[in-house]
């Protein structure tokens, strides 16, 4: 009764019970969480631009760009994959593409030109071209202007004249000269033109088929508006002499009665 | 809508607190020895009573009702007596019964006691039911103190030793033991060197005796005789040559002796024991030796403060002719699990004036306690308990658990800066708590007299409900206009400061790790870990790209949240300055995490929007403190009012945060348990 001496306690280990729970259940509750912020949303993805030319080629553009806080985005980077759709063509694929800032697609609006060239089709089917850094335009397909200059084909399946064309115009009423001008355009594999007129109001491109007949380019052309509306009809014969074409066309519209180009293949 | 739902919460909250528990029907009783006349009572408040008294021989059994407010003695018996009369109108013994309840008989007398006893048996204990019984000693002898105890070891030693040096067989280390006693009569402070002398010349006879033995000669009874003589003698000059560190009675009076087999023979106060071995005498006569220095002290009274689940406070009056002395306890006692009832064997009282210590077990001399079904918590409900062996003469009380469950606590408050229409804080907040007891026996820190420690004291669970008005419900997302691919790709985000600030539900709970107790400064330290789940409600204005610019459509989307938070540790100290007032600070580090991939936590908004878009290295930590008071009006109830102010502050970003005043009440939620 007396006796300092404590009595003997059986020590149940309720503290070291209670500390493993306690921890066991912080573990649990908290073993799924990470310093990181794991977002599994995907970003956006690049923005890509196809054409297909049954018969020839499909090209698709790619665009990307890093994380920016500007519209458009200043750092872009742009590539063009090409698969070819015959594969006996092997000659060069030659195409020439405008990408523009906003509709109407004229040169006021054009964002960039390039060439591009694929000369590896003799050994793949699809080449990757990397077309640089430099163009801080979002690439949209309706802003795109795609031709085939050269379609990899015989040299008989495709029109002669075909090639990028640049030069001036002159617009005449009675030989009397009313305004000069620059001239640029393509004409495509199939002999499709596309020339653009600088500082005319009545229309603003020149749009049609040639086609050459013995050595005579036979022009079938109307000027059309920025909208791609006809103004009039171009009637017309052209000689092509050593890369320069050289024609006269009738324009019927009254205060003008025809249209000079010459235009020399780049 | 809410508001109701929260003015109803709080109804039954204060129905339930202030629970009533009137009227109470009493036993009904004869008056006197009028057998025919029953009285009855109830007790409609405290001291309102009703009284019917029944006359059942009658027809019909009329009765008279009335109430006595207050009750007493004095209008109890006249009132009883007119009544009677009344009821007895028609009978032809009236004269004679009436005469039963005159002045001199105590009939009106025992029947008014039993009917206030009753209720107060009733208004105690009844209703409560039963924690256990608290069996009460009836004397105690004080344990000695250091220098008294060892002076009694040393006495009691050396009687051992000599009686063992008498007996007839000599062991061989009984020479061994004769040199060990001259080192320790060299060693006795207080005696003078000649009794010394004198003493170690009588144990060199011994010794010289003993020698003789081993080398050859036999033990005669002369020899024997002569040893036994000189033993008898040094000890006399031992014991009366030593001055004892406090008033000594003789000591005498502790024969012990070795009877003519192997047994230790051990006489006090004309009883004989008998022991084999040295230990079982020298605690008897350790016992009897306190018995005989100090004597008996009679219980007179015992004060226990019950207070959650310990003796807060036990105070034991003992007196010994006229001596009185005052022990106490040096911090809290558990008191609510078989383990703590143990651990009362290990637990002393001190007297503060003599420093002499007391076993609680001699006061507290046991705790039958009630079991229940599912009840762990034997202990009863917070009560001082004031034993008197008069009032008690069973020498036991039985202890009562509260008739009420706190089920919770609940603190209902407002934010000083919630008064700002702008400040999401929230005007009115509710917080349901409740303290779970889990270790309560507490260790003496070692080194010191008062300050206990304990491991793992308690948990407190808690659900937090705010935001209960409208204004300033939502989180509005922070937008980070960005561009991946030239496509709008915005970054949601916000900071975990403002997720903390709008959170308008939490509920979790936190554990005290370690608690320190310093009574003598009212000072505790207790260490914290915790875990709660949150929800904020977000709203997102959304935005779309067109025509190459970022537009506002005016349209938002409004959904909610979960965060989950863990603290590591908080450290608070309180101080309780009495039961009136407490005042505490607490400081915390806390790990917050948004549990939702819509938008982005970060650190810090203004260096998040800013070119760089900094996220913080620490974005899930914010430090918090707190400095609180609270104040009870009433010291015997729960409820109390507090105030609080709290701020946080971002980890790595020292000038964010935000801040939070709070004033509120608490009470417990309260529930009549099942008897």
């Amino acid at each position: 009764m007396f006796s300092k001496i404590p009595m003997t306690i059986r020590k149940r280990s309720v503290n070291n019970q209670l500390c493993i729970t306690f921890f066991l259940l912080a573990f649990l509750f908290c073993c799924d969480t990470d310093y990181e912020d794991r977002f599994a949303l995907t970003p956006p993805d690049s923005q890509q631009v196809s054409f297909i030319y049954p018969g020839i080629a499909s090209i698709k553009f790619i665009q990307t760009t890093g994380t920016s806080s500007t519209y458009p985005a200043k750092n872009t980077h742009l590539k063009a994959v090409v698969t070819r759709l015959n594969s006996s063509a092997t000659g060069p694929l030659i195409m020439s593409m405008n990408a523009y800032l906003k509709t109407p697609l004229t040169s006021e609006n054009i964002g960039f030109t390039q060439i591009i060239n694929v000369t590896q089709f003799s050994t793949v089917d699809t080449v990757t071209i990397d077309l640089g850094s430099s163009y801080s335009i979002p690439l949209k397909k309706e802003l795109v202007q795609l031709e085939i200059v050269n379609a990899a084909l015989a040299e008989d399946d495709q029109s002669k004249l075909r090639g990028n064309y640049t030069g001036i115009y002159t617009i005449e009423k009675d030989d009397e000269v009313l305004m000069q001008g620059l001239l640029s355009g393509v004409i495509n594999y199939k002999g499709e033109t596309s020339l653009e007129v600088s500082g005319v109001d009545a229309f603003s491109f020149v749009k049609g088929l040639v086609i050459l007949i013995d050595d005579e380019v036979h022009m079938q052309y109307a000027v059309m508006d920025k909208g791609g509306a006809v103004v009039a009809p171009l009637v017309g014969v052209a000689s092509m002499n050593e890369d320069v074409l050289v024609g006269k066309l009738h324009l019927s519209i009254p205060q003008y009665d025809s249209l000079k180009i010459t235009v020399i293949k780049n | 809508m809410k508001f109701y739902i929260t003015t109803l919460l709080l109804f039954m909250g204060v129905l339930a607190h202030a629970q009533q528990t009137f009227p109470v029907e009493l036993p009904t009783y004869n008056v006197g020895s009028l057998t025919d006349i029953i009285i009855k009572a109830k007790v409609l408040s405290t001291n309102v009573y009703e009284y019917t008294i029944i006359n059942t021989s009658a027809e019909n059994s009329p009765s008279v009702t009335f109430t006595l407010r207050p009750n007493n003695l004095t209008d109890f018996r006249k009132n009883i007596k007119a009544k009677i009369s009344v009821l007895l109108d028609n009978s032809p013994d009236k004269a004679s019964m009436l005469a039963e309840l005159e002045d001199g008989s105590s009939a009106l007398d025992i029947l008014y006691v039993r009917f206030v006893s009753s209720e107060t048996a009733i208004s105690s204990f009844d209703e409560r039911p039963v924690a256990g019984h608290l069996y009460f000693g009836q004397s105690v002898s004080p344990a000695l103190k250091k220098d008294e105890e060892i002076y009694i070891k040393r006495v009691i030693d050396f009687k051992l030793d000599s009686a063992e040096l008498t007996k007839t067989a000599f062991s061989d280390d009984d020479s061994i033991r004769v040199r060990r006693k001259i080192e320790d009569i060299r060693k006795i402070n207080g005696v003078d060197d000649d009794v010394k002398n004198s003493i170690l010349t009588d144990i060199d006879i011994q010794d010289k005796l003993l020698r003789s033995f081993k080398n050859g000669g036999l033990p005669n009874a002369g020899i024997y005789s002569a040893f036994k003589t000189s033993v008898i003698s040094a000890e006399r000059k031992f014991v009366s040559a030593v001055t004892p560190p406090s008033e000594m009675i003789s000591l005498q009076n502790f024969k012990i002796s070795y009877d003519s087999t192997t047994l230790l023979t051990y006489q006090y106060n004309n009883t004989t024991y008998t022991f084999q071995s040295r230990k079982q005498i020298r605690e008897l006569a350790n016992a009897d030796a306190r018995k005989l220095l100090l004597g008996d002290f009679d219980i007179e009274q015992v004060t226990i403060e019950f207070n959650e689940g310990f003796i807060e406070n036990i105070q034991v009056i003992v007196e010994q002719n006229g001596e009185v002395m005052q022990f106490e306890n040096n911090y809290p006692i558990g008191f609510s699990s078989k383990r703590n009832f143990k651990m009362l064997y290990e637990t002393y009282l001190f007297d503060r004036k003599s420093g002499r210590e007391l076993p609680v077990t001699d006061v507290l001399v046991r705790y039958q306690q009630e079991h229940e079904v599912n009840r762990r918590d034997y202990s009863p409900a917070n009560q001082k308990l004031v034993y008197t062996p008069e009032n008690n003469p069973g020498k036991m009380v039985t202890l009562h658990k509260d008739i009420t469950a706190q089920l919770f606590e609940v603190q209902v408050f407002s934010d000083f800066v919630g008064f700002d229409q702008n400040s999401p804080n929230g005007l009115i907040q509710l917080e349901f708590e409740k303290r779970l007891n889990i270790v309560t026996g507490r260790k003496k820190f070692p080194g010191t007299v008062r300050v206990s420690h304990v491991l793992f004291p308690y948990v407190t669970p808690f659900l937090l409900k705010s935001k209960f008005e409208e204004n300033n419900k939502y989180l509005i997302l922070n937008t980070k206009d960005q561009f991946i691919n030239n496509q709008y790709y915005p970054i949601k985000y916000t900071s975990t400061l403002e997720l903390k600030r709008f959170e308008n539900f939490s509920t979790g709970f936190d554990i005290a790790l370690y608690m320190v107790d310093f009574p003598s400064s009212k000072l505790t330290y207790t260490f914290f870990s915790g875990f709660r789940y949150g929800r904020v409600a977000i709203q997102d204005s959304i935005r779309v790209f067109e025509d190459d610019e970022i537009k506002n459509t005016g349209l938002v989307n409004e959904y909610g949240v979960n965060t989950f938070q863990i603290m590591p540790l908080k450290a608070q100290v309180q101080l309780l300055i009495d039961r009136t007032y407490s005042v505490n600070f607490s400081w915390s580090a806390n790990l917050y995490f948004l549990r939702d991939n819509r938008f982005r936590q970060i650190s810090n908004i203004a260096s998040f929007a800013d070119e760089n878009g900094v996220g913080g290295d620490y974005k899930y930590v914010y430090q918090k403190i707190s400095f609180g008071g609270t104040f009870k009006p009433n010291a015997e109830r729960n409820s109390k009012l507090f105030f609080r102010y709290n701020y946080h502050w971002q980890q790595g970003y020292w000038r964010t945060g935000f801040h939070q005043a709070q004033v509120g009440y608490s009470f417990y939620l309260t529930d009549t348990l099942k008897k």
